[in-house]
């Protein structure tokens, strides 16, 4: 348990650290942007308290915020990328608050092919969308949502790829 | 009564979603709304010292590009200098040394951090109040304009980037006297679109688009772009043109703040309906 909660720590200050020192400063093609900061809340363990998932997820989108300039824009995606997991594991019966007796780790080998990619699914199209909307407001156009879809493909690439860093 | 406390205990977590989403909302539009800047006081200091330490490294990647902008901006200024004049014979020539002085000048800077992929970009340099930098004071590179000081910290600056989606630059064709503006179509970081151009006059593709000196942030003559593409359809009142930028924003390096030395006395002239509006919304904005 107790390392459990060290290794979420330097993740949190790993992937902030990375995203805005590193990430947000390397211009990709096609304007597409990648998120890093979104695995750390990809990667919370199930079973932990709701209330301390979605505050973990603010102060992660507010810590990427400060470092890039986009006040409110990360903090805001990922309460509710929080937001969404906190659903997904109530409404979920495999993985749901009864159904686990300990805080784990959800990660591709636990959680099998076809329930991970749906949970990081809808994870990460939520952060993205809510920071596209922010970001593009009333300049929403078609290719905005090509450039978020891309994104969220690129994060979803990422995250299938970190599986081994998380899963120690 | 008790399994209604249960009920609120077990449903609190959307009650916590919901606040945290309206603080985030509320750093979101209090930063965003319209010419706003990312960042006040602290967090400006914050950024700026943790990106000022990664852009040393940064830096090194474009080390090419900065001297083949500096080699032309050298050359454009050794056309200026006394060597390169030939005296006008004196005898015909009453030389009046008052007749120019200084009305701009510049303040070479680095960029910490600069944005180009959202809607609303942003730039952050190196210099700030110390340095005697202002908001509304100009931004512009050693080709091309870059944007308009926003928010000062004691170090560092914030600068609305020109790719902006509430962007206006006042510019003009650089072969006619119309005026229109300039402003950010949100789709590439080197394209940008300007307005107001009467239907009857005659745009040629490749015209150089210069800034036109009437914004009292510019000086006038700097060339912003040339133009691609004419958009219009035949019966409008004006035309819409495609400008190229003449420097990707991608590559950006140093660029210059550029200080009026008029501008005081212009800002206690210019009140009310006179006054150019982003220089009044960004006075405003420091006042509260």
């Amino acid at each position: 348990m107790r390392t459990l909660v060290g290794k979420n720590i330097i993740r949190f200050i790993f992937l902030v650290l990375l995203q805005g020192l590193v990430i947000s400063h390397i211009p990709l093609p096609l304007h597409l942007q990648l998120f890093v900061s979104v695995l750390f809340i990809l990667f919370l363990p199930f079973g932990m308290r709701a209330w301390l998932g979605l505050l973990f997820g603010f102060l992660c989108g507010l810590c990427v915020d400060t470092l890039t300039g986009t006040w409110g824009m990360h903090a805001a995606a990922a309460t509710t990328a929080a937001f969404v997991r906190e659903l997904y594991t109530r409404f979920n019966e495999r993985y749901g608050r009864e159904a686990e007796t300990e805080t784990v780790t959800p990660t591709l080998s636990r959680m099998g092919l076809p329930d991970f990619s749906a949970y990081a699914a809808m994870v990460i199209l939520s952060y993205h969308i809510v920071f596209f909307a922010l970001d593009a407001f009333q300049l929403w156009d078609f290719t905005t949502f090509g450039i978020m879809l891309g994104s969220a493909l690129l994060c979803y690439v990422c995250a299938f790829l970190s599986q081994k860093w998380f899963a120690r | 009564m008790n399994a209604f406390w249960q009920i609120i205990k077990r449903h609190a977590y959307i009650g916590l979603f919901v606040v945290l989403m309206l603080v985030s909302l509320q750093l979101f539009f209090r930063h965003h709304d319209y010419q706003q800047s990312m960042v006040h006081g602290f967090g400006l200091e914050l950024q700026g010292g943790m990106n000022a330490s990664t852009q040393r490294i940064r830096q090194l990647f474009y080390l090419r590009k900065t001297n083949a902008a500096l080699q032309a901006e050298n050359a454009e200024l050794r056309a200026l200098i006394a060597m390169s004049h030939v005296p006008v014979a004196e005898a015909d020539t009453v030389v009046n040394d008052s007749l120019y002085r200084q009305l701009y000048t510049y303040l070479p800077a680095q960029i910490l951090y600069n944005s180009v992929d959202l809607k609303n970009n942003y730039l952050l340099l190196n210099v700030g109040s110390r340095d005697g930098v202002f908001p509304g004071m100009a931004v512009i590179a050693p080709q091309g304009i870059v944007g308009i000081v926003k928010d000062v910290s004691s170090h560092f600056a914030s600068v609305l980037s020109i790719l902006h989606s509430q962007s206006k630059v006042s510019v003009r064709l650089s072969s006619e006297a119309y005026s229109g503006s300039l402003y950010w179509d949100g789709r590439a970081s080197d394209m940008v679109e300007m307005d107001e151009i009467p239907s009857h006059v005659v745009v040629r593709k490749g015209e150089k688009v210069v800034t036109s000196g009437y914004s009292l942030f510019f000086p006038a003559g700097i060339e912003v772009g040339r133009v691609v593409d004419v958009l219009s359809k035949p019966g409008d009142e004006f035309q819409r043109l495609s400008v190229r930028l003449v420097r990707d924003f991608k590559a950006l390096d140093r660029v210059y703040v550029v200080k009026n030395l008029d501008r005081m006395e212009l800002d206690s002239l210019m009140t009310g309906d006179m006054a150019v509006w982003p220089l009044r919304q960004v006075a405003e904005e420091t006042e509260e």
